[in-house]
């Protein structure tokens, strides 16, 4: 039915050639038009999983973490030019690179923060300030017990005697107010309530000569916080060229400074520089040695275009149909999409060759509609499992593979074959003549070959069965990294390692109080886990960052406590005892004025105090603007990843809360990836199932041609699972698609040949079949540009783009091979039987 | 320690602001009056510290000698030389009960405005323009000749980080000399250096400018 469908479409078209040029035109500009609308992701970071509640909805997804795209300037003394020089060098370098940023316009700049400095004089005078105007909003409730106790005139007396000692000192000097403020002790009570947040702020860094140095001072540090996520590599590479630039010169003027840098926005840049490379120089330049060959043994020019034009269209096609359901698509995974398009050229090839042959657009469509049909089904069917996988990379890849081979399908079947001239069908005699030579050799008939093919299967089975599936949870694997990146973040890796681990862990919420709000939640989990010995410190953020409601409550019960009896008592106290101390009473009037004034809650982030740079270490605005207070935890180091570790048992405990989460990649990751292997497991047999069902539904439920066609699938694929095992080589995120590539080919072969094999009368002496021939000749062409373009994967670079290769190689060798030795093989010898 | 600082720095400018003869309404007075310090090469001087602070009922009070030598050295060393000050026109050292240490006057954002002030004073230029950075009051007491200089901040930020709201210089007209450089901290708190019996071209051995 379809056969004859696709017959009419043609002889409507060849005899309406306006309607068939116009309407196939019109599609393309139409498709066309809208697939150059969609948003192309340069970043593997695409791949980061999230952070999930215990229903499954999401917390956070990684890649919206600003956190994560910060740049690290390192600026190393290699030579001991001492900390002033550092700290110039610093100073320079930051200063050419801001000034570089701000000659563009507002809108094309790129760093929002270059944080190289903490005026800790500054800082400290304001924050003086600050409290001098918030001080009850900073004394929490608990301590008000503690001041009763400062309330006798042995007190009084003993810190009035300090305070005048300490009038004469640094501290006395610079901020005589707070020693007025306080003539019964109340700083050495809050002294206590801090402790925790004074001692633990600032992690493994420390402030030298107003800059961020490592604890043995050999190393400064700088941050640059970006305008743009690490995944707008544009941005990204820009910046990075920049600091290439200055790197260079600095390395000339300053030998004595080493100046390196990492962080995401660098890997994003050589992610892409090196993706773009490797699909321009590998997966580009094999393709056109394909195409070369083909043109050569096709010799009509339009081959090339005439092969390249449904491929065309159903890129197009599968990019717009992204456009209109997701509206943007991973360039990562457009790369590793040549693949797709190496199964949508064999469908292409399917048909020109077969025309090649019989030189009849009718008899072409008789021979190919079913077989191309078929395998554009299956191969949907196993592309389409990708959907089931909970990453948004593979769903995306799913959907975009299915749609490109619908798009090229139809256009092979529908508009290519008006295009076929009869009287201009040409082909080198040679080269057909050298592949009818190939096709109609017995290679299915040569037992050693069968014996080795036998062998090796039995070999991969036996490596599948014993050692199954694994798959590489790091995805950091999956990523570029630079040696220069990789000693930047090893330098600092060693220069701030204080033993134990420290982990990055974060409350959110909808508006920064919310957030805050949740670290109470937080701290009080972390405690717990901290008397249980799990957690050795954490940083108590919202020590610094109070949330208002608590401020309010801290106000109030100030002024509770400060009731005129007790400020009349602590009045009769001085008086007695500041003679006795040799102080002026009347100088400690800023006290009782600080008892009585009005205070109001005030948001400290907000305030401009801290330095931004440092603010967005303990809190941000995600992309998506959700608000997260960061809090850095350490606990014992792990050195084997284990579910039983301490730091598992942490994570356990915070990633359980809604809200709360630890900003670790690779603990979500093996949650995804067990899911993912569950799913993996679920898509195989599903896959298997639904090729199965078609095989038996399209051979009019023969048992025995279903499951000849299905045999070399299974078969090719447990291959590769052995193979992958053999050389150690594990699955990840990215080449778990090639599966679904190597069952699509794998069914595609397989139903050509069976196809040319039950389609022609019982062969009289090899090489007779000659529909088995035209199919020969086509999966020959085909597997010749998948085995050169994935091939020319190995070669990449990028090693996500490399991690495809192996595997997608054996996979394409092994249904190759099946289709042309195995099937004929069982089907010859189970035929007979 | 920046207290101290500031003495020093308003010992170099007023010094220096005699030689210069710049603030345009006095000048010449000041000139005059300064006249004897013109061409000396060193300098010794008593000095009489005196510390206020409002909370505290009595001033601390120190004595020590202040150490010139030309082109920039200085040292007011007190405390029975167990607190001293010294600079060399850029670097500033104060050695606390024998503790020292250092800080330069470039790039200290709370020395800053004074630096500027003193500077455009010191600068030699007959029509130095102090009204952006600073309000400069000369009055006349008797034989005594009073310079206020209160620096004009206009950042709210960075009038918090002013540790003096003004300084005052005094000269004795009549005798040629200085006569104290005052202070004024925050609140109602104060520091005055009082300087007597000046030996110009006084011998001054280097070591004292060393800190050990």
């Amino acid at each position: 039915m379809m056969t004859r469908l696709f017959i009419r479409i043609y002889q409507y078209f060849a005899s309406h050639r306006a309607v068939w040029l116009i309407s196939m035109v019109a599609l393309l500009g139409f498709f066309g038009y809208f697939s150059t609308k969609i948003y192309l992701e340069e970043d593997v970071a695409r791949l980061l999983p999230s952070s999930r509640n215990e229903d499954g909805s999401i917390k956070l997804a990684f890649s919206n973490l600003r956190i994560k795209d910060k740049t690290f300037l390192v600026f190393q003394d290699k030579d001991g030019v001492g900390v002033d020089s550092l700290c110039t060098v610093v100073d320079d370098f930051c200063e050419k690179l801001q000034a570089r940023d701000n000659e563009l316009p507002e809108e094309q700049r790129t760093i929002d923060n270059l944080f190289s400095q903490v005026p800790v004089e500054d800082l400290m005078f304001e924050a003086v300030d600050y409290l001098e105007q918030h001080m009850p909003n900073y004394i929490d409730t608990a301590c008000y017990a503690s001041f009763d106790t400062l309330l006798t005139e042995q007190n009084i007396l003993r810190q009035l005697l300090e305070n005048k000692e300490q009038a004469n000192t640094m501290i006395g000097e610079a901020f005589p107010e707070l020693l007025q403020m306080d003539p019964i002790g109340m700083r050495h009570v809050l002294l206590d309530q801090v402790k925790g947040l004074l001692t633990q702020t600032g992690g493994s860094y420390k402030v030298v000569n107003d800059h961020l140095f490592v604890p043995d001072s050999t190393v400064a540090v700088a941050i640059i916080t970006p305008r743009f996520a690490s995944t707008d590599t544009g941005n990204g590479a820009k910046l990075i060229g920049w600091i290439n630039e200055f790197v260079n010169d600095f390395a000339a003027s300053t030998p004595g400074v080493k100046i390196c840098y990492h962080g995401t926005t660098a890997n994003g840049a050589y992610n892409s520089w090196t993706l773009k490379k490797d699909i321009r120089n590998n997966i580009v330049g094999s393709l056109i040695v394909v195409l070369l060959v083909i043109f050569i043994c096709f010799r009509n020019w339009n081959t090339i275009p005439l092969l390249c034009l449904p491929v065309l269209f159903g890129t197009v096609f599968g990019l717009s149909m992204m456009y209109f359901i997701k509206g943007q698509f991973s360039l990562l995974a457009l790369g590793i999409g040549a693949i797709v398009l190496g199964v949508a050229l064999s469908y292409v090839l399917h048909v020109i060759t077969h025309y090649k042959y019989v030189g009849d657009p009718i008899q072409v469509l008789k021979d190919q509609v079913k077989p191309v049909l078929m395998g554009c089904i299956t191969t949907i069917g196993s592309f389409l499992g990708l959907i089931f996988i909970q990453t948004d990379l593979l769903q995306d890849f799913g959907l975009f593979a299915s749609f490109a081979i619908v798009g090229t399908t139809l256009f092979s079947l529908i508009y290519l074959p008006p295009f076929f001239n009869k009287e201009k069908n040409k082909t080198n005699r040679r080269a057909f003549a050298l592949i009818d030579k190939i096709n109609t050799y017995p290679i299915d008939r040569k037992k050693p070959l069968l014996l080795v093919i036998a062998a090796l299967t039995m070999v991969c089975v036996g490596y599948y069965v014993v050692g199954g599936t694994h798959f590489d949870a790091d995805m950091r694997n999956l990523g570029y990294f630079p040696q220069h990146i990789l000693d930047s973040e090893a330098l600092i890796r060693n220069k701030t390692f204080s033993g134990n681990r420290s982990q990055y862990f974060a409350s959110s919420g909808a508006t920064m109080e919310e957030a805050i709000e949740n670290f109470g939640i937080m701290s009080e989990k972390l405690d717990s886990l901290q008397d249980e010995g799990l957690v050795y410190r954490y940083t108590h953020t919202s020590d610094l960052f109070i949330p208002k409601r608590v401020q309010q409550e801290r106000i109030d019960a100030w002024h509770n406590y400060w009731t005129e009896y007790r400020l009349a008592q602590v009045r009769t106290l001085i008086a007695r005892c500041a003679p006795k101390a040799g102080v002026n009473a009347a100088a400690f009037e800023p006290f009782f004025e600080a008892a009585t004034q009005d205070y109001e809650p005030d948001a400290l982030y907000e305030a401009g105090i801290i330095p931004e740079g440092f603010v967005s270490t303990m809190m941000e605005q995600t992309y998506d603007s959700t608000y997260l207070c960061f809090s850095t935890v350490y606990c014992e180091l792990d050195s084997v990843r284990s579910d039983s570790t301490a730091y598992h048992r942490i994570c356990d405990a915070i990633a359980s809360q809604p809200n709360l989460m630890v900003l670790d990649t690779y603990y979500y990751a093996i949650d995804t990836l067990r899911q993912l292997g569950q799913d993996f497991d679920v898509l195989q047999w599903v896959s298997m199932a639904f090729v199965l069902l078609v095989l038996l539904v399209s051979f009019h439920w023969n048992m025995k041609q279903s499951l000849l066609s299905f045999l070399p699938i299974v078969i090719s694929w447990i291959i590769v699972l052995g193979a992958m095992n053999i050389f150690g080589l594990r699955f990840n995120l990215i080449n778990i698609i090639i599966s679904t590539f190597i069952f699509g080919i794998g069914v595609d072969y397989s139903i050509f040949v069976m196809n040319g094999l039950i389609g022609a009368p019982e062969e009289t002496k090899p090489g007779s079949n000659r529909l088995l021939a035209y199919h020969k000749t086509a999966i020959l062409f085909s597997a010749l540009a998948l085995i050169v373009t994935v091939g020319s994967m190995n070669l990449a670079v990028h090693p996500a783009i490399r991690s495809v290769g192996f595997a997608t190689l054996v996979g394409m060798i092994a249904a190759v091979l099946f289709a042309y030795v195995v099937e004929p093989f069982l089907y010859r010898v189970i035929g007979r039987k | 320690m920046k207290k101290i600082l500031f003495v020093l720095l308003a010992l170099v400018g007023s010094l220096t602001l005699t030689v210069n003869q710049s603030v345009a309404q006095d000048q010449n007075v000041m000139k005059q009056a300064m006249a004897g310090y013109k061409n000396l090469t060193s300098m010794t001087a008593k000095v009489t510290k005196k510390v206020h602070n409002e909370m505290v009922t009595k001033d601390v009070v120190t004595t020590g000698t202040f150490y010139f030598k030309k082109p920039a050295k200085m040292c007011i060393s007190t405390n029975a030389g167990k607190d001293k000050l010294l600079t060399d026109g850029e670097t500033f050292t104060i050695v606390q009960n024998g503790k020292a240490s250092s800080t330069s006057a470039k790039g200290n954002t709370a020395l800053t405005p004074l630096i500027t002030a003193l500077k455009n004073i010191t600068s030699g230029k007959e029509d130095a323009d102090l009204s952006d950075v600073a309000d400069v009051d000369m009055e006349r007491e008797g034989d005594k000749l009073i310079m206020t200089i209160t620096p004009i901040i206009k950042k709210a930020a960075d009038r918090k980080k002013m540790l003096y709201q003004s300084f005052v210089i005094t000269i004795d007209q009549k005798a040629g000399e200085l006569r104290s450089v005052r202070l004024n901290g925050k609140g109602k708190n104060w520091e005055q250096y009082d300087f007597s019996d000046f030996k110009t071209d006084a011998k001054v051995d280097d070591s004292v400018f060393v800190v050990r």
